[in-house]
């Protein structure tokens, strides 16, 4: 059955009439993103389809249980909100009903001695990090920015700018509230269990973790709706009110005290004709830091990432990337003394002696890279997140990424990868990207000390659906051949048949998904549905090349 | 028709939210951290500005039409104040004219006949009939100059090196005269030399250009530039933002020339007296022993930036041709009054949370109070709670819509708070 007039009155029963609309006006508000070729081309291919057929606002974990039985009295599709970056918490198929949750907004619990916050789903990152910086404590900032949900994206088990040492969002859920597709309310860890406190997300029983699909597999099938989660918190050894200078896109934070310092770290060799060299010295410098055990945050980052996020307009990174202010890549680390000066002043000295050892030259205070990245950006990769701006250089981008278990294998990625994209430029695709933007791999983010690594590789078509299907054939065909080289990779952006994909390279964790989907959503109204398959990568090309496997 | 002007900006907004929320690195609370007052009270994203830009693409497209939708449209478009708290927000992270897309849907409704409201169609025409926005009589414009003895600039043959213009706020609202009483007594003080318009000073005219009417505001703007040519005016100074922001952005934007290029400069009163006060022409004799806050107005703060002119076209990567200077935000009026505050013996200042570029809006502007007073009083009262959040006494401004408006969510909260005029605050130092 579809949403009907019935099903609309059964939801404003629930909520109220203030807090819910099928207005056409008030829900094309919640039928387009524009950021990815794949949004471009969902919104292409679906019309308004990507429409909602109503937007609900649930104020309680009660209300979201009545939602969800409701629906699945009438079997219409449902699909939760943060604050809806993501192509995947958009409807493919009409009648679809968006859970908005902004009534949803508390901090239930703040506690600073077992350092976790309880939150609802609308809570941002920059709310939270704010409320947490009074007890010098934070909490890691997805690139993505800190004004979405802190709740949808530890559900999407996202990444930070300080993975380094916060690892994923999987490793900061320390617990969580979850309605099932079918209604029933399931808690996690130590949440479960009346009066035993937020700090702690194993046992009893099984880990529930894996019931969180998020973003990565919300439209491979979702599992219910998460209404409150317990996110760990990190000490912070900067100020308690962030500090800044200047007003608006001028304004930037220099320094965070003397308890935090930047640094950049470059190699000594020809980019991008050595960018080999390059990659695998900076993965020399991670190892060595990780197993000396230092650093809050560690990246590499290359040409596209630095001209993107450290550009205060788009005249300013098209400027600064004909005049090569970013010659070529660097590390960036942040070292925090959380304990004293003195251990800031020790993590100093060794990796001092790391970056001399793997031959590896500190950028100067009076290089323009410096100038740009340190003074301008540096203090927002953790508190801004600043990604918002990767969509600058063309206001369109396409993402790749590779997620592996060391830091090895992703340097080896990248010079795949950017071979693959070379190979299509040669053959024409891409050509009227940003260039040179579009061809080197943009972040390496080492997590957790290095015991894994996630890498992103980007394109900058602009926003018409002959160059957004180049993007997305180019991301196809690094997905395609990191799957022939063996290797992991997110399913992230190519969706759906993706997923079966990879599935078998990940002990065939896709079947147990869909078995585990349809014993728990009988009805498939939970994200159900894929998002756009790209042309180029059709059903039938990714079994082909999974020699069968799949589904 | 205006919504084409602004297709690409609209259609390229990326969905992030960044519009949603106050400047990232600023947000000190959970309580205070959103900016935009039209999606506290709506709730729904279309009244973001994010959601304005779907609507927009949609409206564009075809999705939406305006006879079907006609009612919910305007109510979109119009509970805005037009603060461009959204505008700062994206800009820091996109290069898309977000508060161009919001006058251009106002103006557009103008063009198909559906705007403005009713409420703001009562502005133009008292504008219209009696030259000023509270349907009265031109003959009591200047009744708060009585026996002050200042030079009638409108009077033949007489000059001045400054126009101090008044405003039809400061000029009608009972209460409000202390306000120009007191900038008059201070000029005279200072031994400035400037007159006014007496009771040939005519509205600006920036209601009308606030809610589309683009025709209206462009016979209120030739008037008032006919006057000022006539007279031969080269500064301007004012003491409502919005008076302000009409001379120096709008009028500029009409003639399609930068700022810079008008044949008058405009200063807001505070930018005025802080060189004053660094001229010593200005001295403080008495101190003024409060505890206050500083509420800085949209047409002052964010939107009070000189206006460069720009005409051409999107070209590849989204990049314009030629180049683009946007506002931004960057270069408001933020430290003129904050200065002259530091200044006066006596007071302490205490921030809010959400102040400059990244102030939160009192609710008034852009012909919302008139058109949805519930709207703004709910604006107001949230800004009313976050001045008392800092323990000050009073809420200082220098807007007489703010402060009439901010003065309704006292009432209307129950609060102990007051709300008073920089202005005042100077002249009593200086008694
Ligand atoms: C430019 C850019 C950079 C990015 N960088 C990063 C990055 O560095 N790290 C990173 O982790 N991510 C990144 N992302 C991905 C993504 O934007 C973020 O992960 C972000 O957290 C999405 O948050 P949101 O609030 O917008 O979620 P939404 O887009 O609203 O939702 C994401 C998914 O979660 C589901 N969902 C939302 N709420 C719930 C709920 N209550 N219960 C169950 N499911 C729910 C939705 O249905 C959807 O499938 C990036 C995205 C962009 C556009
Ligand atoms: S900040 Fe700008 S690009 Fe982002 S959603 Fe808002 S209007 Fe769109
Ligand atoms: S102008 Fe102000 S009220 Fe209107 S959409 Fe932008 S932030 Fe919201």
């Amino acid at each position: 059955m579809a949403f009907t007039d019935f099903s609309y009155s059964a939801l404003q029963d629930i909520v109220g009439d203030e807090n819910i609309t099928n207005d056409p006006v008030l829900c094309q508000a919640y039928s387009r993103v524009q950021w990815l070729p794949h949004g471009v081309m969902q919104r292409e291919r679906c019309g308004l389809n990507m429409r909602p057929a109503c937007v609900v606002m649930p104020g309680s974990t009660e209300e979201v249980q009545s939602i969800v039985k409701v629906a699945n009295r009438y079997k219409f599709p449902f699909i939760p909100r943060g604050s809806g970056f993501t192509f995947h918490a958009f409807p493919t198929q009409g009648g679809t009903v968006i859970l908005d949750p902004k009534r949803m907004n508390r901090i239930i619990e703040l506690n600073e001695k077992d350092m976790y916050a309880v939150i609802e789903p609308y809570v941002a990152f920059a709310q939270i990090f704010a409320e947490a910086q009074r007890y010098g404590l934070y909490v890691p900032t997805p690139l993505a920015g800190s004004q979405v949900s802190c709740l949808a994206n530890f559900a999407w088990h996202g990444a930070y700018g300080n993975s380094w040492i916060t690892g994923i969002g999987a490793q900061n859920l320390l617990g969580f509230e979850l309605v099932l597709p079918d209604g029933e309310v399931v808690r996690s860890g130590s949440m479960a269990c009346p009066d035993a406190g937020n700090f702690w997300n194993d046992g009893p029983g099984p880990d529930l973790r894996g019931f969180l699909r998020g973003g990565m597999f919300g439209h491979a099938g979702g599992m219910g709706i998460v209404t409150k989660i317990s996110c760990k918190l990190w000490q912070f050894a900067g100020p308690e009110v962030f500090p800044t200078e200047g007003n608006a896109n001028m304004k930037f934070s220099s320094s965070l005290g003397d308890l935090w310092r930047w640094y950049m770290i470059k190699f000594p060799f020809k980019y991008p004709e050595e960018e080999e060299q390059e990659l695998k010295k900076s993965a020399e410098l991670f190892y060595e830091m990780g197993k000396a055990e230092i650093g809050e945050v560690a990246t590499h980052l290359a040409q596209q990432f630095l001209l993107t996020y450290s550009s205060v307009t788009k005249q300013d990174l098209h400027d600064n990337m004909n005049n090569n202010v970013f010659p070529q890549s660097y590390c960036v680390v942040a070292l925090a003394g959380k304990t004293s000066l003195e251990q800031l002043e020790y993590e100093e000295k060794v990796l001092k002696a790391i970056v001399k050892k793997v031959g590896g030259v500190f950028v100067e205070e009076d290089e323009p890279a410096y100038k740009v990245w340190i003074k301008r950006a540096a203090n927002e990769w953790i508190r801004f997140g600043n990604a918002q701006r990767l969509a600058r250089p063309s206001d369109n981008f396409s993402i790749g990424s590779s997620n592996v278990d060391s830091i090895d294998k992703i340097v080896y990625e990248i010079l795949a990868s950017n071979k693959v994209e070379k190979d299509a430029l040669e053959e024409g695709i891409g050509k009227d990207f940003v260039q040179p933007l579009s061809i080197h791999g943009g972040w390496i983010s080492p997590q957790e000390y290095g015991y894994w690594c996630l890498h992103t590789t980007d394109v900058f078509p602009e926003q018409d659906p002959e160059q957004c299907n180049q993007a997305i054939e180019i991301i196809g065909r690094v997905g395609k051949s990191q799957f022939q080289r063996k290797s992991a990779a997110e399913a992230i952006h190519m969706l759906g048949p993706a997923y079966d994909m990879f599935g078998p390279m990940l002990g065939d964790v896709h079947l147990y998904v869909k078995a585990l989907k349809r014993e728990f959503d009988p009805n498939n109204i939970s994200n159900p549905g894929f998002a756009t398959t790209p042309d180029v990568l059709s059903d039938e090309e990714y079994r082909k090349l999974m020699g069968g496997g799949g589904h | 028709m205006a919504l084409e002007k602004i297709e690409y900006d609209a259609s390229h907004c990326q969905r992030c939210s960044t519009c949603k929320w106050s400047h990232l690195w600023e947000i000190k609370s959970h309580r205070f951290a959103r900016n935009c007052p039209s999606l506290v009270y709506g709730k729904f994203d279309a009244y973001a500005a994010q959601g304005k830009n779907d609507i927009t693409t949609g409206l564009l497209k075809g999705e939406l039409t305006w006879e079907e939708n006609k009612d919910i449209l305007l109510e979109v478009i119009y509970r805005c104040p037009v603060c461009a708290a959204c505008d700062i927000s994206c800009k820091r992270v996109m290069d898309l004219d977000i508060i161009g897309v919001l006058d251009a849907l106002r103006e557009e409704a103008c063009e198909r006949g559906y705007g403005p409201l009713p409420a703001h169609k009562e502005f133009i025409q008292s504008i219209m009939n009696y030259d000023n926005v509270w349907k009265q009589p031109r003959t009591r414009r200047a009744n708060w100059a009585r026996k002050m003895g200042i030079k009638d600039l409108s009077k033949a043959g007489a000059r001045a090196d400054v126009l101090y213009y008044v405003g039809c706020t400061y000029a009608y609202k009972p209460g409000m005269d202390t306000v120009p009483q007191n900038t008059a007594a201070i000029l005279k003080e200072a031994g400035v030399d400037f007159g006014i318009l007496g009771a040939k000073e005519v509205c600006c005219g920036g209601i009308a250009d606030n809610i589309g009417d683009k025709k209206s505001f462009e016979k209120i703007a030739e008037k008032n530039l006919k006057m000022f040519e006539e007279i031969g005016v080269k500064t301007i100074v004012t003491n409502c933002p919005g008076c302000f922001m009409t001379f120096s952005e709008k009028y500029a934007k009409m003639q399609k020339i930068d700022t810079t290029a008008l044949p008058y400069k405009v200063k807001h009163t505070t930018q005025f007296l802080e060189e004053l006060i660094q001229d010593n022409k200005i001295k403080f004799k008495k101190p003024v022993n409060m505890h206050i806050t500083w509420h800085d107005p949209c047409h002052l703060g964010r939107r009070g930036e000189p206006y460069k002119h720009w005409e051409g076209k999107r070209v590849k990567f989204g990049l314009t041709e030629p180049p683009r200077e946007m506002n931004r935000g960057v270069n408001g009026v933020y430290e003129a009054p904050r200065n002259i505050l530091k200044a006066i013996p006596g007071i302490k200042l205490v921030e809010m949370e959400r102040i400059k570029d990244y102030a939160w809006c009192c609710g008034s502007g852009g012909g919302a109070k008139s058109a949805y007073p519930d709207f703004a009083l709910a604006t107001a009262k949230e800004r009313i709670e976050e001045a008392e959040a800092t323990g000050a006494g009073t809420i200082i401004t220098a807007c007489p819509w703010c402060e009439a408006n901010l003065t309704d969510g006292i009432d209307a909260s129950g609060s102990k708070m007051k709300v008073g005029d920089i202005l005042d605050l100077v002249r009593q130092a200086m008694e």
